[in-house]
């Protein structure tokens, strides 16, 4: 079999730091290849320079023969590499199916003249491109949400959607950055199934950066393993998966799932801190919650699980006042915040991780965290909270002058909670932790969140990582459709084979 | 803007042959022709005044928003490119006044508003392709500076009036854009801005307006669509600018003065008033300010204080613009017939 695609002695710098130091390997034609490691590993920046992100500092990048290191994005894209993108670009003011077309305009015979004075081949050409991209929308069950903006998507299927944008350029390699990220397991083995009929319906070679070892070692046929910007793997995934190297980089060393040891419930429940009452939240005509109740006791860890679109992350948005609800009743420590702003409730002592992190990347971890401060103006408990939190994450410590847009994703995921608790708050409220991490830096992560609890912290977890959020949790909510369907205490939850069926029921898009 | 691509409609219109085109056009001109009549018998010429007002204002507005609403990227020297068109387009016909501006002065027109159309768009590529590479706010302070450059530069030239400015009449610029001219200018431009706009290639500009990383990893060369945009942008500015030195409605005389920035900016809040991204809306936005700025005058030395009243209280009620980044679909207004973007 002959190379799809060849990458000699890749070396990409940025200032001092070497993301990545000399990689070379070979993705035969018409395989699935996986590109994996530990956050930091420069997984995504191989991405960017295969795709003309970045210009290599040095090496080679060879696709059909030809060298495309340092050829702008688009050539690389009209040559026939497509790919998706960590943090989802989608173009988020324009319709389902626009964004989709977008792909489709270089391939278009249509002049600027014919689109100007709309010829009859113009129209043509428009006709055959929109009834392409319905086909491929089809085939991601997103057809009926064609003329849908696309930000209004819930996130599982903006992944979907940034696949069909890829696959529209008709690619031959198709560069897949961590699809998995934010699907449950249920969606993940779909993803496997799909990742496979592309390949074969499409003829593509696909190239994966993924963490989900489940998605990776069931639709991997080779695998390259990165660490620190340099190779330290390469094979089958049977092999590379009893790979020591593999194991002590990637898994961490004695890597085994945090399961908070649970205290008897306290005889007297603790007050309600939070109570939230028939919340109704809609975007535009679609309902995304439909009443949703539920309370947080001071001193507990609440979760709220269920699969992508269940409305989870619109009703943290609607409590924490981002999102207008459209009735229902949402209450913090007895006070009604119908009235209160979003920046109101951090005074309040409500604070958020939100998805996506949303550090501030042009600021130093340190400043970072004094924006978080914003509300507090002793410098003495500025200075506390501060030492609190790199004790909680010491990487942080090591990285306080680092602009936040240059930590890995599990790092920006730690400052953005550590952000949180520099207000002081009462309540924490965690949006997908551990979205897009690498296990070990997850297992940092509810280690950490599972001190704050000890520490007497109120919280609530937005997760789709069930096995984790019940571990963590006392109790939980398990939401589908923007409904309620189950909830009560965490360790009977997790045995409990309706979860699965939540889960499994919804949100799963057949291919 | 999904529910705006119906209104112009890729998709949606079947093809119309060319001739069927040429009629609706003409049809267009004497339905102007007719207004113009109307308007002079019954309100007098002060209005038909306004309503070229309207037209070139609507020009502008639509010009400016290919690049500011459509393309994401920001301009503030489009006065700059109306500057060029209404010289280049000025220096033509006093050229041709001898022959053949006395035989057939509409025809004078045409070639001077053509040479006006590429003198501009050749300023657009000069301006667009060094400072389009760049991000942001680069293309605003370049804008700003070629803006500028080409007033003072107008200034310093004798021949064109220096900063006293070139007076439109008889032996000088011929005084020949009506209404209909003018507002026929609008329509071409509001034509072919808009098809461009809901086309493959206005949906690569909105792209790129969205995120510019994803466009490329789309394949679309973004820097090139940038100066394409930017060029057409300039272009039409161009034709604004020589329908406006032509001005037979009331025009007196250009001068270096009535580009400064102030109009740039001018221009700039029919785009924002209409709404960031909308063509109908930029047209909106044009007569409103037109008229507005009219009907203050009542107001007299107070009038730019209210004018500014007036942006703000608009702002602060629709800070989208009139129509946000919709299309004003008339369409909708029709009975029995569902609009395809309600």
């Amino acid at each position: 079999m002959s190379a799809a695609l060849s990458i000699s002695n890749l070396e990409m710098h940025f200032g001092g730091l070497r993301a990545v130091a000399g990689v070379s390997f070979e993705v035969p034609e018409k395989s699935i290849f996986g590109l994996i490691g530990p956050n930091g590993a420069g997984k995504t920046t191989v991405f960017n320079c295969v795709t003309g992100v970045y210009a290599p500092t040095r090496g080679t990048i060879t696709f059909q023969g030809k060298p495309i290191a340092g050829v702008p994005a688009w050539k690389i894209a009209d040559l026939g590499i497509a790919r998706t993108f960590q943090n989802i670009r989608l173009f988020g003011q324009m319709s389902v199916i626009e964004n989709v077309l977008v792909a489709s305009h270089r391939a278009t015979r249509a002049s600027l003249f014919d689109a100007i004075s709309r010829t009859l081949r113009y129209v043509e050409d428009d006709r055959a491109m929109r009834a392409k991209a319905m086909e491929l929308l089809a085939f991601f069950g997103l057809d009926d949400n064609a003329d849908q903006v696309a930000s209004s998507l819930p996130y599982g299927d903006q992944r979907r959607l940034e696949i069909a944008r890829a696959l529209m350029l008709d690619p031959k390699v198709l560069l897949l950055d961590e699809p998995a990220a934010g699907l449950n397991s249920a969606e993940a083995r779909v993803l496997e199934g799909q990742i496979r009929t592309l390949r074969d319906r499409f003829d593509l070679t696909v190239l994966l950066v993924e963490h989900n070892m489940q998605v990776v070692m069931g639709v991997c046929e080779e695998i390259h393993v990165m660490d620190r910007g340099e190779t330290i793997a390469h094979g089958v995934p049977s092999a590379v998966q009893k790979d020591p190297k593999v194991l002590e980089a990637y898994l961490g060393a004695g890597h085994d799932a945090i399961t908070a040891p649970r205290e008897a419930a306290p005889e007297q429940p603790a007050e309600v801190l939070l109570e939230v009452s028939d919340l109704r939240v809609a975007y535009g005509g679609i309902q995304a919650v439909k009443g949703i109740s539920l309370e947080v006791r001071r001193g507990e860890l609440v979760a709220l699980i269920g699969a992508n679109g269940a409305g989870k992350t619109t009703t943290l948005k609607a409590i924490s006042r981002m999102l207008p609800m459209k009735s229902g009743v949402v209450r913090f420590a007895g006070k009604d915040l119908a009235k209160v702003e979003a920046h109101e409730l951090v005074e309040m002592g409500v604070a958020m991780a939100p998805e996506g992190r949303a550090i501030f990347p042009n600021l130093t971890v340190r400043e970072n965290l004094e924006m978080g401060a914003y509300t507090v103006s002793d410098r003495g408990a500025i200075r506390a909270s501060m030492d609190e939190a790199v004790g909680l994450f010491p990487r942080l410590g090591e990285r306080m002058q680092q602009l936040g847009g240059t930590l890995s994703g599990g790092e920006q995921q730690m400052l953005a909670i550590a952000r949180a608790l520099m207000s002081g708050p009462k309540l924490l409220m965690l949006d997908e932790p551990s979205l897009g991490i690498a296990p070990v830096l997850v297992d940092q992560i509810f280690e950490a969140i599972d001190r704050i609890r000890r520490k007497g912290l109120t919280i609530l977890l937005v997760e789709q990582n069930t096995r984790r959020a019940l571990a963590a949790a006392q109790r939980a909510y398990v939401l589908v459709t923007g409904e309620v369907v189950l909830s009560g205490d965490a360790a009977t939850l997790a045995s409990d084979p309706r979860v699965q069926g939540a889960y499994l029921g919804e949100g799963v898009h057949l291919g | 803007m999904p529910t705006a691509s119906a209104a112009l409609g890729a998709g949606v219109h079947p093809t119309v042959t060319a001739s069927r085109r040429l009629l609706g056009f003409l049809l267009a001109i004497a339905l102007f022709v007719t207004v113009e009549r109307v308007t002079r018998i019954f309100a007098g010429e002060y209005a038909v005044r306004v309503l070229a007002m309207c037209g070139i204002n609507a020009m502008l507005a639509v010009s400016l928003n290919l690049v500011n609403g459509t393309t994401g990227q920001f301009s503030i020297g489009h006065a700059g490119f109306m500057a060029v068109g209404a010289y280049a387009g000025a220096i033509t016909s006093h050229l041709l006044l001898g022959s053949l501006g006395h035989l057939w002065p509409g025809l004078s027109l045409l070639v001077s508003c053509a040479v006006a159309i590429v003198c501009a768009g050749l300023a657009g590529v000069a301006v667009g392709v060094p400072s389009l590479r760049l991000r942001g706010d680069y293309l605003a302070i370049v804008t700003l500076g070629f803006g500028e450059i080409i007033r003072i530069s107008i200034e310093s030239l004798a021949p064109l009036g220096g900063s006293q400015g070139w007076p439109i009449g008889a032996e000088s610029i011929p005084a020949t854009a009506t209404l209909p001219w003018i507002w026929g200018g609008a329509l071409l431009t509001v034509l072919v801005i808009g098809n461009l706009t809901y086309s493959s290639y206005g949906r690569a500009l909105t792209a790129i307006r969205e995120d510019e990383i994803a466009a490329e990893a789309a394949g679309i060369p973004t820097t090139r669509y940038k100066v394409l945009a930017f060029a057409i942008s300039a272009m039409f500015t161009g034709l604004a600018g020589s329908l406006y030195a032509h001005d037979a409605t009331g025009g007196q005389h250009i001068d270096p003065g009535s580009f400064r920035l102030d109009r740039s900016v001018d221009i700039l809040v029919m785009v924002i008033f209409g709404g960031l991204g909308s063509v109908t809306g930029a047209v909106l936005g044009g007569i409103v300010v037109a008229v507005s700025l009219e009907l203050l005058r009542e107001f007299q030395g107070y009038r730019l204080i209210v004018y500014a009243l007036l942006m703000i209280g608009l702002m602060l009620l629709r800070p989208q613009g009139l129509l946000g980044n919709r299309e004003l679909d008339l369409r909708r207004f029709l009975p029995g017939r569902k609009a395809a973007s309600a």
